[in-house]
């Protein structure tokens, strides 16, 4: 679907056993918004916050 | 090869839950997650709030909250350091976000707590997490607009750039 240069995840054999262990991902009822009905997205920030100390306990 | 968060398979189940449950934690409470794109809008992380015990943030952007979302799932469900922005949880945005994780290259292969980015190339202007599929389509959670977040079709607008991984 999108190609992109370097490795894709889904080329990765290590994810292969996820699709069947995933089994909750197809979910019939999840309700949709109709887009129409929202506003534009305002987007994001557009930048990176400046750089801050992390918490203790972060990394 | 190890996955993009080098966890285990039914670690990765367990966090894409996590982020999966922060998501919806804040999709069902709409009316007091509101829209900025100041400081306020880490608030969640830095306020350490888990949506394992009903937390979530008040305040946040699209990117904020899709990091929160994965923070839930990679810091608080197994200690892991920032692997969707590179900035120890600390800031970020969707250009961070592009130059983190991998993409995805199938929709098939889409699985829940990878994110959608949109815009019409780097660093993109907007993105959302997946929680689920519905006709064998991902559906996003996306915080937005003030009004949000909403639960839409990962297509609801037509500039999808890329799906990422960061699990």
């Amino acid at each position: 679907m999108f190609e992109h240069p370097g490795e894709y995840a889904d080329d990765d054999p290590e994810y292969d056993a996820d699709a069947a262990a995933d089994v909750d991902l197809e979910v019939a009822e999840l309700q949709l918004t109709d887009p129409a009905e929202i506003p534009e997205d305002e987007g994001d920030a557009g930048t990176a916050d400046p750089p801050a100390e992390p918490p203790e306990g972060y990394d | 090869m190890p996955s993009v968060s080098g966890l285990s398979r039914d670690q990765r189940i367990q966090c894409r839950e996590r982020v999966v449950q922060a998501a919806l934690l804040g999709l069902n409470n709409i009316s007091q997650v509101h829209y900025t794109q100041d400081a306020r809008r880490w608030s969640g992380i830095a306020s350490h709030r888990s949506a394992r015990i009903g937390q979530f943030p008040t305040h946040s952007d699209c990117s904020s909250f899709a990091t929160w979302c994965l923070w839930n799932g990679l810091f608080l469900g197994f200690g892991l350091g920032d692997l969707v922005n590179g900035a120890g949880w600390t800031g970020g945005f969707t250009g961070t976000m592009l130059t983190h994780g991998k993409p995805v290259r199938h929709l098939a292969n889409v699985r829940r707590g990878d994110c959608v980015l949109y815009g019409s190339g780097p660093p993109g202007n907007h993105v959302t997490v997946v929680v689920g599929k519905q006709g064998g389509l991902p559906v996003v959670v996306s915080h937005g607009s003030e009004p949000g977040p909403f639960q839409l079709a990962y297509n609801y607008r037509d500039d999808v750039m890329e799906i990422r991984r960061y699990i």
